[in-house]
């Protein structure tokens, strides 16, 4: 409590002048407290964190007093996750608390927790008032009422959120995105011609128990079905590690990984097994067209090396003559900016195909490569970018070769869609 | 070992940007697009690490990032949401967990 009436007598005021250190105590109200949830990982943990906010009630250039948290940590309340019936479902380890600028932060890693939170409304219980210190010398109390009527409608998981979570349980996989891709496709030859385009990414784990088996889906389908770069993958088993990221240096950081599945083009006249040992890291940057723009990220390329095991299922062209084939080779996902609002992007690959008699009856050459090289122009505070997209190559299904020219205008084009959410992008 | 400040905060950011990406200036008006899953978990990672040398903790992940307009908001975004912990710094510990004995100096 401050004290209000000092220095009356001498005395008096030299003890006043000591209790004002002590300070007020605002008790704070459930509609100034905000609770989330946060889903990701640290260098020790990957889990959920439970964040009681209170910035709401911290005055400006006050801050929570951080050290003197954590050395008081002992004295906090009992954290309980209870579900609306008041039935006991976690206790959070208090231990784990600690606090930021103007939040409390508790994490908790258990398998279990994540479908409590998925399924139920839950709040969080503390069996005392919380008082929490601030740089003003201050207290705020945080009373188990207002935080179970602050936490109560809050702490939901979302489905995106829940996927992560899952993910990155399982081992970061780096490589693919979740997404769908819609498009349509020109053809320079013909200029009345349209093709719908639609090029598709899942990489998910089925089962939460067993994180280290991971399911993957992906391929490009198309409304021409003779389409010769279509293709298509279904990979019920992926294992893998990640390495290095702390140092992220060239070679040293990566993922490495293994598939196996089956594949084929798109009307399916064409499948196979495949097993793949892939392994991805950075490579120092190649080029640099920024022209001394400071205003410009250059990313390092990420690169992809692999090799492949082909076992074929069924050939429509030559059904008694199924062979066994590989390849050796690599991909490529490069941006690259140019100058202060220019931009090229390269995404590829190339290999080295295995098989002498399986080369022949496909008719395929030593080497095959696919790339997609796209020109863009970033108007500034949009995403809206102006495209030229080359696209050349082969199919290493088909091995037939397409050159392609799309021109027009893009939305966000880009764009790279994270882990966990699936966005069309609309070009 | 004092919480984090922003200068703190930018220094983490900016040691972990030069992990994935070349540079030159101030990386506040960087933005996000653009990056292979690749880079933001190689950046969320060595981040994790840098904070975590400073005896904070910060729970991050890769879709995070879209949220932001710039590099400038994340790094707003760190010096906010690094929670202090005191730990001793991994190198500090056996591997069995318990405190490594500090060498006379």
């Amino acid at each position: 409590m401050k004290c209000l009436k000092p220095l009356l007598f001498g005395f008096i005021g030299l003890v006043c002048v000591q209790t004002s250190a002590s300070a007020d105590d605002t008790i704070v109200p459930s509609n100034k407290i905000k609770v989330n949830l946060s889903v990701g990982t640290t260098t020790t943990f990957t889990g959920i964190a439970v964040e009681i906010e209170l910035k709401q009630v911290i005055p400006e250039r006050i801050s929570i007093d951080r050290a003197n948290f954590a050395a008081t940590r002992a004295t906090l309340p009992r954290f309980e996750l209870r579900d609306e019936q008041n039935l006991v479902t976690f206790e959070l380890d208090r231990n784990s608390a600690a606090a930021a600028e103007s939040m409390i932060q508790l994490v908790e890693q258990r398998a279990e927790v994540i479908e409590q939170f998925s399924n139920r409304r839950n709040y969080v219980f503390i069996d005392k008032p919380m008082r929490v210190k601030l740089t003003n010398g201050d207290y705020l109390v945080v009373t188990p009422k207002a935080l179970m009527e602050a936490s109560l409608t809050n702490l939901v998981l979302s489905e995106q959120d829940r996927e992560m979570w899952i993910q990155a349980r399982g081992g970061a996989h780096t490589l693919y995105q979740n997404r769908i891709d819609f498009g349509i496709r020109g053809d320079v030859a013909d200029t009345a011609r349209r093709e719908f385009i639609l090029s598709f990414s899942y990489f998910g784990i089925p089962v939460q128990s067993t994180p280290w088996w991971s399911v993957a889906a992906k391929g490009q389908i198309s409304s021409n079905k003779n389409d010769p770069l279509s293709k298509i993958g279904f990979f019920p088993l992926t294992v893998g590690q990640t390495f290095g990221f702390e140092e992220a240096k060239p070679f040293t950081t990566g993922e490495i990984r293994a598939w196996f599945g089956v594949e084929g083009d798109q009307p399916l006249k064409r499948t196979r097994i495949n097993g793949s040992l892939t392994y991805t890291t950075m490579l120092p940057n190649l080029i640099d067209l920024t022209f001394g723009s400071q205003k410009r990220l250059r990313l390092k390329p990420v690169v992809k090396l692999s090799v492949e095991y082909w076992d074929e299922i069924n050939d429509y062209a030559v059904p008694d003559k199924l062979l066994k084939g590989g390849r050796i080779g690599g991909e490529i996902y490069y941006f690259v900016p140019v100058m202060e609002r220019y931009s090229l992007l390269v995404e590829g690959n190339v290999g080295f195909i295995l098989g002498d008699q399986f080369k022949k009856k496909h008719g395929a050459e030593d080497v095959v490569s696919r790339f997609d090289i796209s020109l863009g122009y970033e108007v500034p505070d949009a995403d809206l970018k102006i495209l030229a997209k080359y696209s050349f190559g082969q199919n290493d299904i088909s091995f037939m070769r397409d050159d392609r020219l799309l021109l027009g205008l893009a939305i966000d084009l880009f764009r790279m869609v994270s882990g966990g959410q699936t966005e069309a992008t609309v070009r | 070992m004092p919480p984090i400040d922003r200068s703190s905060a930018k220094e983490c950011v900016t040691r972990s940007l030069k992990r994935i990406a070349d540079f030159s200036g101030d990386v506040e008006n960087f933005d996000f697009k653009y990056w292979h899953k690749f880079h933001k978990t190689a950046f969320i990672d060595a981040i994790a690490t840098c904070i975590s040398k400073k005896g904070s903790r910060i729970v991050l992940n890769e879709a995070m990032l879209d949220n932001f307009k710039n590099v400038g908001e994340f790094i707003d975004f760190v010096k906010s949401k690094s929670a202090y912990v005191q730990e001793p710094e991994p190198n500090l510990l056996e591997k069995d967990g318990n405190l490594r004995p500090r060498p006379f100096v």
